[in-house]
């Protein structure tokens, strides 16, 4: 059987030497020079075998391209066990970076012979084309966060709030919009035609399903007349700003993460932040913001500390090394939770009080390791949610 | 494999710590090495000594083959099981580095990289000897299997020299600990006891032949004040022998590497700016090593060599760089390498050298410095799907013509397999030993030297 879009990394997968930088020891100096980090594969960490990383999905993908195995259900569940954080990507491997996108490309082949994808991304694609959203609520509530706000449905800067902050934790979309305000920028939301950002799609390999899904978003902000989309969520970042344009190509309009906005905001004296903060405070960098195409770290560290009297230190694992938040709670719940922990446990690590986040997935994890772990110890918070509090 | 010994060995560690499903397979059927798929028929992940303990029993109960997978870093192909059998990953044997101040020592577990012993040490101010030879992913356990070397060799020797004792599971299952430790109340602060001869050595490269390292206490230094890297160019293999055989005398260097020129174009790096580089690291106070790298230029010019000048592109410590090469379509390098008195360093070479050009192959040499002799790493280029039959042979050819020259491999095998090189007498104490401590050849079996003529 052939796998025509996994035998395009053909030669990474043979040119891999099984050396294991991707899960137990990178090469040093890491790059980029500097602290490289405590952990590298969230899945390994899980499953403690070199065949849950990097290392195992390539080789087991190169004995598939040699014909020595078949699919089968277990095997297929086998590939979708990676988070797809990218961590791996880091590790000055001869992969050269491109560990994920083998993985999706694997993905994509799977989904096209019918072995893929697993249930729990079957049921976001049924959600999504159902309702528009992963959560298969009534789109008609997409913008039930905004009412009272008094936001316009048309203008040049066009707020994209995503599924978790318009369904499932609305105060992240409404501390953003406050936010917004604050920095007096004048913006539009799509309301009902806003639609997944396809996130689930997109590393789940239903990959017809996602342009479908990316093309409506684009057609919406073309409606709304948007020559710059803004979202406070990393993820919906990345789809938006780095996958959108491989499928779609060049877009009308810039996609910016909010942080660049608001950091932007500080330096003009628009929003001067007055009141302190107790306790130690650290930035959680969400992966998508810092790797695979994503390179906003310096903003939201340059919001943080306007702060006055701020006590802030980075975690040691940080910025392009970051740690993965655990990415998918719904769909990979135990890889999620494992993940998530081993985060908080750097920010006690830290001996921070507070850790800030700028992704509503890395706030929905961190919020839920804390909670199964009966840890009220550390506040979890949203950067705008934050900085609001100290104005 | 039977079934029913899967079973058991879920009844040891758990369900989820023991796969055969043969995807999960693949991942341990290829190390950093040039051998190509050798599949393991089960792999189990234990959590302690003692379902090591258990495993080993019953594998030597059913004579079933034991491979142990650390890191996979090893270049030696001796990471993968030769007979199938049983793989064990010791990854979850990980636990916190036991740190004992007072005798300057530390211990860890048989699953933990010298990557998090590096980071776990600094965090407190202290080191180990060196940085891993061949990648980070390497743990220090199988690094005491290979005997392993790293940069630091110049002035720390190889790891057997720093090693102060191990817990081992015996093939049978016994759990021994060796070093001081093994008596009374004593801590593990030396290697060496009154009790008998050194059996920490019976494990010292043995290539995981001898039993599994569960455990190992390990002598740590203090972060030096001061570190520095000098680089120096030289024209031929006369003037950068001369230069190593100086430095050597001087004991002054922490640690020296060499490398030629071919290295560079080879892993498509910058080109030299000479035929050889050598690279020194001068390490302690920093009044010491300004001392160092003052004499060290001396001592290199003396030899009829050149400093770097500023701009140079230095060479990169800490690992080699890569045994894949960025090259279309897929090329991997092998490394065949081994110890020789640094004297002998040009006859070395030129052999390599003469046998690279006459099968026309990519190549570069490099070494350094361990204690009173060389380390050499040559490479080859070859194309795994072309090459395996002919790569073997040209191999084979380097190290016979070394064996002339009076060098000796870095590891008995897997390949080239040098036991007829043995001397006899020598092979017959080892096959005693060996046969009295895994009496069903049940650890890496078919790791050399052979049990039979």
């Amino acid at each position: 059987m052939d796998y025509p879009k996994l035998n395009e990394y053909h030669l990474k997968l043979w040119n891999d030497q099984a050396c294991g930088v991707c899960q137990r020891g990178p090469w040093t100096p890491y790059p980029p020079r500097g602290p490289a980090p405590n952990r590298l594969c969230p899945t390994w960490e899980q499953h403690r075998k070199i065949s849950y990383s990097a290392q195992g999905w390539i080789q087991a993908g190169r004995t598939l391209l040699e014909g020595k195995l078949e699919m089968e259900p277990k095997f297929v569940e086998y590939v979708y066990e990676c988070s797809l954080c990218g961590s791996c990507c880091n590790s000055r491997c001869v992969v050269n970076g491109e560990q994920v996108n083998i993985i999706k490309a694997w993905r994509e082949d799977l989904v096209d012979l019918g072995h893929g994808p697993t249930e729990p991304w079957k049921k976001d694609a049924a959600a999504i084309e159902k309702g528009g959203n992963r959560f298969g609520r009534d789109q008609k509530d997409r913008a039930k966060w905004a009412e009272g706000m008094d936001i316009p449905k048309t203008g040049e800067i066009v707020y994209f709030a995503g599924c978790v902050a318009s369904f499932r934790a609305q105060e992240l979309a409404q501390s953003s919009a406050k936010m917004l305000k604050a920095a007096g920028v004048d913006f539009a939301i799509l309301g009902e035609n806003e639609f997944c950002c396809g996130n689930p799609l997109d590393q789940s390999g239903q990959s017809k399903a996602y342009k479908d899904i990316a093309a409506k978003n684009v057609e919406a902000f073309k409606t709304a007349g948007a020559k710059t989309v803004v979202t406070s969520c990393a993820c919906c970042y990345h789809n938006l700003a780095v996958e959108y344009p491989k499928i779609l190509g060049e877009l009308p309009f810039q996609v910016v993460h909010q942080t660049q906005i608001i950091a932007e905001a500080i330096r003009d004296g628009k929003i001067k932040p007055t009141k302190g903060v107790e306790g130690k405070v650290t930035y959680h960098d969400p992966c998508h913001m810092v790797r695979l195409g994503g390179k906003v770290y310096k903003e939201p560290r340059e919001i943080i500390q306007s702060v006055p009297g701020i006590d802030y230190k980075d975690m040691h694992s940080t910025k392009r090394v970051t740690q993965c938040c655990g990415r998918n709670p719904v769909e990979q719940p135990e890889l999620a939770m494992t993940t998530s922990k081993n985060r908080l446990q750097d920010v006690r690590d830290e001996g921070a009080s507070t850790v800030v986040t700028a992704c509503s997935f890395c706030d929905w994890n961190l919020k839920r390791a804390a909670k199964n772990e009966g840890d009220e110890s550390i506040k979890i918070v949203d950067i705008n949610t934050f900085m609001l509090e100290t104005l | 494999m039977d079934q029913k010994l899967v079973a058991r060995l879920k009844e040891i560690v758990g369900p989820q710590w023991v796969t055969d499903d043969p995807w999960e397979l693949c991942a341990y059927a290829r190390a950093w090495s040039y051998e190509l798929h050798r599949r393991p028929e089960v792999i189990v992940n234990p959590g302690s000594t003692q379902e090591v303990s258990e495993i080993m029993k019953l594998a030597n109960e059913t004579i079933t083959p034991v491979n142990v997978r650390a890191g996979g870093t090893t270049n030696t192909g001796a990471a993968l099981p030769r007979e199938g059998g049983i793989t064990l990953d010791l990854c979850r044997m990980d636990n916190p580095i036991e740190l004992d101040e007072g005798s300057q020592s530390f211990s860890v577990q048989g699953g933990v990289t010298v990557y998090r012993i590096i980071k776990d040490l600094a965090a407190k101010g202290w080191k180990i000897p060196w940085k891993p030879e061949f990648g980070n992913a390497v743990t220090l356990a199988a690094w005491v299997n290979f005997n392993g070397m790293g940069v630091g060799g110049s002035v720390y020797g190889r790891v057997g020299d720093f090693l102060l004792g191990l817990e081992v599971v015996t093939p049978t299952g016994e759990i021994v600990h060796t070093g001081s430790s093994h008596f009374g109340k004593a801590a593990k602060f030396t290697r060496y006891q009154g009790t008998g001869p050194d059996l920490t050595g019976l494990f010292l490269e043995s290539l995981g032949t001898m039993g599994v390292i569960t455990e190992v206490y390990m002598r740590m230094y203090r972060i030096p004040e001061a570190k520095q890297q000098v680089d120096f160019a030289f024209p031929d293999e006369d003037t950068v022998q001369e230069a190593v055989r100086l430095l050597v005398e001087a004991n002054i260097s922490y640690g020296i590497c060499v490398t030629d020129d071919q290295m560079s174009i080879t892993n498509q790096l910058p080109p030299a700016p000479d035929k050889w580089i050598l690279s020194m690291i001068a390490e302690g106070w920093q009044e010491e090593v300004d001392f160092r790298v003052k004499k060290a230029h001396e001592l290199c010019l003396q030899a009829g060599g050149r400093a770097f000048v500023e701009g140079e592109r230095t060479a990169e410590w800490g690992s080699a760089a890569s045994i894949s090469l960025p090259y279309e379509p897929s090329r991997r390098q092998i490394s065949c390498g081994g110890f020789h008195p640094i004297h002998k360093t040009k006859e070395i070479f030129n052999h390599y050298n003469a046998v690279g050009e006459k099968y026309g192959l990519n190549r570069g040499m490099g070494w350094w410095v361990d204690g009173n002799y060389a380390n050499n790493f040559p490479i080859y280029v070859y194309d795994e799907e072309t090459d395996m039959d002919r790569i073997f042979d040209i191999i084979q050819e380097v190290h016979d013509g070394w064996i002339e020259i009076g060098y000796v491999p870095d590891y008995p095998g897997p390949f080239p397999n040098m036991t007829k090189h043995i001397e006899k007498s020598y092979l017959e104490l080892y096959r005693t030993v060996k046969k009295s401590i895994d009496p069903n050849n049940i650890m890496h079996r078919g790791m050399p030297p052979d049990m039979e003529d």
